[in-house]
């Protein structure tokens, strides 16, 4: 917007971490289970009862930390935020305040393929809710605790987006980052990485920030950018006509495109963060931190970059390939087999192969192609051995089956018939039994020997080299004209 | 002192008739003056020396439901019921 002002977005991403347990007890940490089946003592905050931390989500909350290139603090503390409210049974969360795991990073992302950075201000571990159902008809609140205690990170970052564009595609880089860590699922449709998002507006070129109003849990991509859209342009109506902005918590309403008031500054929340008695500090020693240095992947940003670079990969092919770990490793086994065509093995993955994995409803992993098997259909392909429409109905074989190509190829008889003496008799006859296109063709309508070659094709079942077919059947009707 | 005790009732969501402000502030500034006969801490003791010790990530059983929902003051189906309250 050229309105001269200026929208300042900064984002605070709660992502679950998959780990089996749960981040203070053993219940087991997973999604979908019958009510109230995964508590215990610890997670339902009974009298007496004492957590444990999980060794897993510090080492979880580290490795993102590493990716994102923070300072990993050795020593570190939980604390307790106070607050009432029926999804939390202690009436307190047990979360960090002064001490995070992680402070100062960067995140690198991309829009429209171009690198953009964001800020990290911190990430630190803490402990999720229960999940409340409302019962509007008895005015009754339902409350299952399971969720109590599923371990989460969040992740808070600097000011440092100003559209909804790039505060969209950077929540989405952060997705992909957890993924190839494989330390949470990231799925947003069951509430495991969600965000609340803070948005102020200033005039263009002054440096204090304007009032900042906060938008909690937003639970999908296309919601937080909406949310952005529609609340930086609330504050830009008010600014315009001269009305001053209040420091407000609101709810973003998807369905409806509106947000309410949840809080104004007056009602903002105490917590009354101490640290937590229960549990002491504890370290996270050099070596462990540089064991897990070790394991921190090439991020999806970077390897998108690097596909568009050294494979010349557009930038939505090279990002759907990066950011999917089974597509990238695969793509990659497959480049190193057949250098000379990288543009053309992501056409097929990210084409057909996806294609038939969606109509299955199977990952790449569970099939029976591998990198091998691709590379040697596209070279089938290639060398003219057969056709492109062959090459599909070879891959549908080959997918489900563990079958080589070749075999594939002749057990459906799709091999390309490309000999002259063959494709000559076929041209003939097919000239015989149409007189009236090859009439057509004397007659100057040259449309008629596309119709001719398509009845060649056909009448081969699909196995005639269309370039000699075609070449053949030029020749053959130039020598009836003369 | 007085608002004090109204804000943190509020924050507890208690609600404080104002026939018993007096009493509350009473009390408050009885328990407030005990604590104060409490040695102060050095902040750099504020640490405890002892470091924790992380559990394994492994998963242990959990109560059964009816365990669970026994000291609930009222069940609905699976769940516990509360008095309605809206999501913020």
């Amino acid at each position: 917007m050229s309105d001269g002002y200026e929208t300042v977005i900064g984002l605070e991403i709660h992502a679950e971490l998959s780990t089996e347990s749960k981040i203070f007890c053993g219940c087991q940490n997973a999604f979908g289970a019958a009510p109230n089946t995964l508590c215990c003592p610890v997670c339902t905050g009974l009298p007496g009862a004492l957590p444990v931390l999980n060794a897993q989500v510090v080492e979880y909350a580290v490795k993102m930390g590493l990716a994102l290139g923070c300072h990993i603090n050795t020593l570190s503390w939980m604390d307790r935020k106070h607050y009432f409210y029926p999804d939390l049974p202690k009436a307190y969360q047990i979360s960090q305040n002064d001490r995070p795991l992680c402070e100062t990073g960067q995140l690198q992302y991309l829009v429209g393929g171009q690198p953009r950075h964001l800020g990290i201000t911190r990430i630190h571990i803490e402990e999720d809710a229960g999940k409340l159902l409302h019962d509007a008809a008895t005015d009754t609140t339902l409350i299952d605790y399971n969720r109590c205690g599923v371990p989460l990170i969040e992740i808070v970052t600097e000011p440092d987006l100003r559209s909804a564009d790039e505060a969209k595609a950077a929540m989405e880089e952060i997705t992909r980052i957890l993924l190839a860590l494989g330390i949470s699922d990231a799925r947003m449709q069951e509430g495991s990485i969600r965000a609340d998002v803070n948005v102020s507006v200033r005039p263009k070129g002054q440096a204090a920030y304007g009032v900042r109003n906060e938008l909690k849990n937003i639970n999908s991509f296309g919601a937080v950018h909406r949310a952005i859209v529609h609340e930086a342009a609330r504050q830009r109506q008010i600014l315009a006509k001269g009305g001053v902005i209040g420091q407000e918590t609101r709810r973003w309403n998807d369905l409806e495109k509106t947000s309410v008031v949840l809080r104004t500054k007056e009602e903002t929340h105490d917590y009354r963060f101490f640290p937590e008695p229960d549990l002491p500090p504890f370290e996270v020693p050099e070596k462990t931190i540089m064991a897990l240095s070790a394991q921190i992947p090439e991020l999806p940003a970077t390897k998108t970059l690097r596909y568009q670079q050294a494979y010349a990969l557009p930038p939505d092919d090279a990002l759907l390939l990066a950011g999917r770990k089974p597509f990238a490793d695969f793509f990659e086994a497959a480049v190193a087999l057949r250098k000379a065509a990288p543009r053309q093995l992501a056409n097929w993955l990210l084409g057909d192969v996806s294609k038939l994995l969606n109509e299955h409803r199977a990952e790449l992993g569970d099939t029976r192609l591998t990198p091998d098997k691709l590379v040697t259909l596209v070279e089938a392909i290639d060398a003219g051995t057969i056709s492109g429409t062959a090459g599909k109905q070879v891959l549908e074989h080959i997918i489900s089956k563990d079958t080589s190509v070749e075999t594939a190829i002749e057990m459906l008889g799709l091999k390309q018939v490309s000999d002259a003496e063959t494709l000559n008799t076929l041209v003939n006859s097919v000239i015989r039994e149409n007189p009236a296109a090859v009439a057509d063709w004397r007659a100057g309508k040259k449309q008629a020997q596309g119709f001719l070659l398509g009845r060649c094709i056909k009448a081969s079942g699909g196995r005639a080299n269309p370039q000699v077919t075609a070449s053949l059947l030029r020749q053959v009707l130039d020598d009836i004209c003369e | 002192m007085q608002a004090y005790i109204q804000h943190l009732a509020r924050l507890a969501k208690l609600s404080v008739p104002n026939d018993k402000l007096n009493t509350f502030t009473e009390k408050m500034c009885a328990f407030m003056k005990l604590a104060e006969t409490l040695p102060p801490l050095e902040m750099d003791e504020r640490l405890p020396a002892e470091r924790m010790l992380l559990r394994p990530d492994t998963v242990q059983p959990s109560l059964p439901r009816e365990s669970v929902l026994h000291n609930a003051p009222k069940v609905q189906d699976e769940y516990i019921a509360a008095p309605g309250t809206l999501q913020d």
